[in-house]
């Protein structure tokens, strides 16, 4: 089982460091980014991928995949979803609050095992968070890799995360987007339907690919077989899983997935390592 | 060059206890607390439980006094050094808010501790939570403080409950390694202790203590008195292939089975000396001005334990169950090296119905999966 | 639009005839034809006669089920999709209604006649049903998964 030992913050990996909110804008009805700078010291370091753990004062921690560049030198981005206590409280901030820092944590994405070869983005709903940072890792040294997809799938068109962005990579020549939505009024110009029914079509070569996909667990399960049916060696399909991270750092013990801890062993894994423990119900 | 062996008279039990003190250490021995054998910061050899007997069976736990003067007569009551050394509650970091806010970390800094009476178990049972809290990619610093200034005087096992199967797992009743100094008992015909240097610690500590040289009887005395412990032990557990059973009848019928009893209490995790799990509790003051993350116990068998966006995982109690024994028999061992699983049989005796973890996997071996039709 | 038959060789190219033989292409192609539409038409209606069957070409076409309130549309088909299974069974009247939301080719096949052809070739009639099955289990799997909902709360329900 390999681990990322990447050496976080300097108090320590148990305690975070403050940074100050530069920025919140909301994407979505429940959805919102902040940007975050460092109150002193250097931005913190990641690779696409990984988790930083984001502590609010009087309400508690949530681990948030970082949506940023990794070469951004002056702050890190977390898109969050406004779904429970502490990520609501995480929504009442404002610009100049301050917040807790923890991170990096995780396997991160396999970047470099990517290069030289095709790559298969495929995103569900606020699964394109983390997966935005492989998006700008691969546009900032776009001729490293060969033919780039990138699918997403989400509930509506009103449902789309980074929007704007999603324009903007759809317009290049070097990306071949595509997007479609469960469901639509008629006035929408695009797909609806499965994410995984964009894939025959798209530009990529299945025996030279490699697939990074992101979403809710029941749609990572289809679109990677769906995906291995078109030839794309289940090695090299990488999946996100997500259970809940307390400390981050292998300890606590409550983001076990049968022998994985999705914090050190994870949370990016090859389909192999997790195909087996996805079937087990309640495992 | 100091001897491996030495005898220490009761008059030189207690010397050792005080010698520890004086040294500074806070000695923490079994002290009968409670109605039952707790871990008890002691002052004298006259604070151990001398001559009580534990009965210890599913679901059962009972003290008897008897005659003896034994101090180590009985075997182990629902503590282990992780009450000590990986404590119910701890601060993590403190924060001050301000502009900005200032996290603190907690100071882990302590009286170092002697633990005297450890059982080889639960010796075994510290070295097994050192590969969770020191090996991997992260330390765990407060545990790593505590274990830097301990000292762990074993006591080898001469007598055993229903319960005990630490010879299926190879982890007694005689303590192999892990200690720095392991005392065995012989009440006939002079009531000593047998000592065995574990470390050069030990060797020093047995040094500024009347010790004199060990005879060939007492030596024999010891030797015969564990091996009838060995032979004693009633349950037993066959590890071979443990892991990849587990692994492999993941969707058994036992499970639900032993749901029926289960009642997800989590004493097991509680009593069990291996048990690691814990979960960040974070509080603010009235007003907002500090606040405080400490860490407290966690059990797989609180339905949060595991969730997924707000919703637990394991909903039935036959996925906790089987989360709490496949981790402790089988994917213990490809996070950690080694089972999770000391052979100590808390987790049977302080199981409000007696569900006994030897039992569910004999189960699950007559009806493997892999060889039935 | 032309009348002519599309030739065998690039009817046997379309995905949804990959384990046709040459033989069995060559008993459809008859009945086929090559037709585009512009942006916005509607290709047929919901409760129409369905005597018709296509494969999408290039371009984007939009299922939806006009009696609701509020029109929605619950697919889109693409490229080499099949478009259209209310031909193979009676009542043969179309469940929902198709628009074209691009301009677009398709190949268009005479229902009637393809009913006819497997009539009198058993081996024809067994390819087109399970074949057309299997469009129909995958359409109705991705409408199952369309329908959980999945992206909005991204939980188990």
């Amino acid at each position: 089982m390999t681990s990322a030992v990447t050496t976080p913050t300097a108090a320590g990996p148990m305690v975070p460091v403050p940074y100050r909110v530069a920025h919140i804008h909301w994407e979505l009805s429940d959805t919102y980014t902040l940007t975050l700078t460092p109150e002193s010291g250097a931005n913190m370091s990641f690779e696409p991928g990984q988790v930083a753990m984001i502590y609010i004062l009087g309400a508690g921690e949530v681990p948030i995949s970082v949506s940023s560049s990794s070469r951004r030198d002056d702050a890190i981005q977390l898109t969050i979803r406004a779904g429970g206590y502490v990520t609501k409280a995480a929504a009442r901030l404002a610009a100049g609050d301050t917040v807790g820092i923890r991170g990096p944590f995780g396997v991160p994405w396999p970047m470099e095992q990517a290069r030289g070869g095709d790559v298969v983005v495929v995103a569900g709903g606020i699964g394109l968070a983390p997966l935005r940072s492989v998006i700008y890792e691969i546009l900032e040294d776009r001729h490293t890799f060969e033919d780039v997809s990138v699918a997403y799938g989400s509930r509506d068109p009103g449902f789309l995360l980074y929007e704007a962005e999603l324009h903007d990579w759809r317009s290049r020549f070097d990306l071949d987007v595509e997007i479609t939505v469960d469901r639509a009024p008629t006035s929408w110009r695009g797909d609806v339907g499965l994410v995984t029914d964009l894939l025959p079509r798209m530009e990529f070569d299945p025996a030279n690919a490699t697939a990074m996909i992101c979403g809710p667990e029941i749609m990572m399960k289809f679109v990677s077989r769906g995906l291995a049916d078109m030839g794309v060696d289940r090695e090299r399909i990488y999946l996100t899983m997500e259970r809940n991270m307390k400390c981050a750092i292998g300890l606590c013990g409550h983001c076990q997935l049968g022998p994985q801890f999705l914090c050190k062993d994870g949370p990016v894994f090859p389909l192999p390592v997790v195909e087996p423990l996805m079937e087990v119900e309640e495992l | 060059m100091l001897p491996d062996l030495a005898v220490l008279s009761q008059a030189g039990l207690d010397a050792l206890i005080k010698t520890l003190i004086s040294d500074g250490y806070k000695v923490i021995g079994p002290a009968l607390r409670d109605g039952a054998i707790r871990l008890a910061d002691i002052a004298s050899a006259e604070g151990l439980a001398r001559g009580w007997v534990d009965h210890q069976e599913g679901g059962s736990y009972r003290l008897e006094p008897t005659d003896s003067d034994a101090y180590f007569s009985v075997v182990h009551g629902p503590d282990s050094a992780k009450q000590r050394l990986f404590p119910p509650t701890e601060t993590v970091f403190t924060v001050e808010s301000g502009s900005p806010d200032r996290f603190v970390a907690a100071d882990h800094s302590q009286q170092p501790s002697a633990f005297i009476g450890l059982r080889p178990c639960d010796v075994a049972a510290v070295a097994v939570q050192d590969r969770v809290f020191l090996s991997g990619p992260y330390v765990d610093p407060a545990y790593a403080a505590r274990r830097d200034t301990s000292l762990v005087i074993a006591v080898n096992c001469t007598r055993s409950v229903s319960s005990c199967f630490c010879t299926s797992i190879g982890t007694g009743p005689r303590a192999q390694t892990g200690f720095d100094l392991a005392l065995t008992e012989v009440l006939d015909p002079t009531h000593q202790f047998l000592v065995e240097v574990g470390s050069e610690a030990g060797a020093n500590l047995l040094d500024r203590l009347p010790a004199t040289a060990p005879s060939t009887d007492i030596e024999k005395a010891a030797e015969a008195a564990v091996g009838a412990c060995a032979t004693s032990m009633t349950k037993h557990l066959d590890t071979t292939g443990i892991k990849e059973l587990l692994y492999a009848n993941l969707e058994h019928q036992q499970w639900d089975k032993v749901a029926e009893r289960c009642l997800t209490c989590g004493n097991c995790t509680l009593a069990c000396p291996t048990c690691f799990c814990s979960t960040p509790v974070d509080t603010s003051s009235l007003d907002g001005g500090t606040a405080e993350r400490s860490r407290v116990w966690a059990s797989c068998f609180s339905l949060d334990y595991s969730y997924m966006g707000g919703h637990p995982v394991r909903l039935r109690g036959a996925s906790r169950y089987r989360q709490w024994m496949t981790h402790k028999l089988a994917t213990w061992i490809d996070q950690f090296g080694s089972s999770g699983c000391v052979g100590c049989g808390r987790c049977i005796t302080w199981c409000p119905v007696g569900i006994d973890l030897t039992e569910e996997t004999k189960a699950i071996q007559t009806a493997d999966v892999r060889t039935s039709a | 639009m032309s009348n002519d038959s599309v030739p065998i060789e690039e009817l046997a190219t379309e995905r949804f005839f990959r384990d046709f033989d040459a033989a069995d292409v060559a008993k459809l192609a008859p009945h086929s034809r090559l037709i585009s539409y512009t942006e916005g038409t509607t290709i047929f209606r919901a409760s129409g006669a369905a005597d018709r069957f296509y494969l999408v070409r290039t371009g984007r076409v939009a299922l939806f089920l006009p009696s609701l309130q509020e029109d929605v549309i619950v697919q889109t088909l693409g490229p080499g999709e099949a478009l259209g299974f209310s031909w193979l069974a009676p009542p043969h009247l179309w469940r929902f209604s198709a628009t074209a939301t691009s301009d677009i080719e398709l190949i268009e096949f005479d229902a009637a006649a393809l009913r006819q052809a497997a009539i009198v070739d058993r081996q024809l009639h067994d390819l087109l049903m399970t074949r057309m099955f299997d469009v129909v289990a995958r359409r109705l799997e991705a409408t199952r998964m369309q329908l959980l909902d999945i992206y909005s709360d991204q939980r188990p329900k």
